[in-house]
């Protein structure tokens, strides 16, 4: 089941990954800033089929794992990213409407952070003070909602190529 | 990636949360089996984190001044209040390095005529208004101050003790209109009566009309009697000018203090002086003046082409 349209996405995968890590996530933006990591996979999510968000969900819940430095537990983000992807997909798959998807990813921002804060709290993750964590929270959704439209035509292009590119 | 059908979504669905809470379960239960993967990945981000901090460092601090614009502006004006007191601290401390110095200067000078003396700070100079030279110095009858008691500064006499309170006094200076001191010519025992003119020159007049001075010759106080109001020996000044009018019965010269009166911070009243007069001990020491050197040039005409032409 490893064709070469896998490999492709697993390899912008990681570049987006590293952008994320190495970049975006040292601007500091006021509420959290966005994810594009977070939205690339969202986005791939809604616009690919189940099986394949379950996937993309999958190998970057587990590259979250990786590079996470909180005490959460190596898996969570795997789950969380399994699960979300998967709702993601079965509510988006076959929604041509740029708004509907940029909602979509915006609520699994959410949804994601949310998961991500109840289990790890009940797994006791320290997550720090509720306002904080409450504008964070609602700062990144903000942040996702306006960023997703940016970057939509571009994973949205992203996405074609590699379909076509499948063997 | 294939859509292999519902099932199939199913059961990789079920496969994949699966395999994650087993993830979890091994963490949880302290079986660190993805540790070095971990280490590896941070290792393998670490120089992309770092070169993102170089890159994104100027933006970033751009950003946080645009988020934080409140905060920068209250961390500004603290600043620049830091920066004023740090500015009013150096201002302090060089003036104090440079009351040491006249400090140092005085201990000097007090020193080698044997004086006993006591060191007082100027905390005020008199109002130009009053058209009188007086500065307040910050110690009084308290300190053991008395009126007519000699004021040096660095340089030689600063003035005389004029009215006394109890942790104050009002020193008339040198310069001042009113002020006449004895002196006499250093080297010499030609005397004189110095008076002040409200600058930094005063005019001394000889007492004897056999008795010539000439432009350089230094002034010494020739003290009073007692010690009171001045003490002998204090430098006063030297002689910048002769003023030899047709009919006066003693020569006349203007006379240019050693004090620099402007700058007054730290001056020292003569308590007590030693039972041998200090004579011209403390005659200061003349400057060395540096030769400035004198380049001569020679310059030979060349012949000119013309003049070489019609040859």
């Amino acid at each position: 089941m490893f064709t070469r349209a896998n490999a492709i996405f697993i390899s912008i995968l990681l570049v987006f990954f590293v952008l994320q890590e190495g970049f975006l996530n040292q601007l500091h933006l006021f509420g959290g800033g966005f994810s594009m990591f977070f939205i690339l996979i969202f986005v791939w999510s809604a616009i690919s089929t189940q099986e394949s968000a379950l996937m993309s969900g999958f190998i970057a819940g587990f590259l979250l794992d990786l590079a996470q430095g909180s005490d959460a537990p190596v898996g969570l983000w795997t789950l969380i990213m399994v699960v979300t992807c998967y709702l993601v997909s079965y509510f988006g798959y076959g929604d041509a409407n740029p708004v509907g998807i940029v909602a979509i990813v915006a609520i699994a921002n959410f949804a994601a952070q949310s998961l991500f804060l109840t289990m790890g709290a009940l797994l006791g993750v320290q997550v720090g003070d509720l306002g904080e964590v409450l504008i964070t929270l609602i700062g990144t959704t903000v942040w996702t909602l306006v960023a997703t439209p940016i970057f939509l035509p571009l994973f949205t292009r992203l996405h074609d190529f590699i379909m076509k590119a499948r063997v | 990636m294939r859509n292999g059908g519902p099932g199939r979504t199913r059961l990789l669905l079920i496969i994949l949360i699966v395999t994650s809470l087993f993830l979890i379960t091994l963490n949880l239960r302290g079986i660190s089996v993805l540790d070095g993967a971990r280490s590896g990945t941070q290792s393998a981000l670490s120089p992309f984190q770092r070169a993102g901090n170089v890159v994104l460092t100027p933006l970033k601090n751009f950003l946080s001044d645009v988020t934080h614009l409140g905060r920068t502006r209250n961390q500004l004006e603290k600043l620049r209040a830091d920066n004023a007191k740090l500015k009013m601290q150096l201002l302090h401390r060089k003036n104090a390095d440079a009351q040491l110095k006249q400090l140092k200067s005085i201990l000097d000078l007090a020193g080698t005529a044997g004086y006993k003396i006591i060191n007082a700070r100027v905390i005020s100079q008199g109002a130009s208004q009053t058209y009188s030279q007086t500065v307040t110095i910050d110690i009084g009858a308290n300190a053991g101050i008395r009126p007519d008691m000699t004021v040096i500064s660095q340089d030689g006499i600063a003035g005389v003790v004029k009215t006394v309170h109890s942790n104050t006094a009002l020193v008339m200076l040198a310069n001042d209109p009113a002020f006449k001191i004895g002196v006499r010519v250093a080297g010499t025992q030609q005397i004189g009566i110095l008076s002040g003119r409200g600058s930094h020159s005063g005019t001394l007049q000889l007492l004897d009309n056999q008795t010539i001075v000439k432009v350089g010759d230094i002034l010494l106080a020739r003290g009073s009697i007692a010690n009171r109001p001045f003490v002998p020996g204090v430098p006063v000044g030297y002689v910048t000018a002769l003023d030899n009018t047709a009919g006066d019965i003693a020569q006349s010269a203007t006379v240019r203090f050693y004090t620099n009166f402007g700058t007054l911070g730290v001056v020292a009243i003569v308590l007590g002086t030693p039972l041998s007069n200090p004579g011209d001990a403390l005659v200061p020491i003349k400057p060395v003046p540096t030769p400035t050197p004198t380049v001569t040039v020679y310059v030979t005409p060349t012949p000119s082409p013309s003049a070489t032409a019609t040859k």
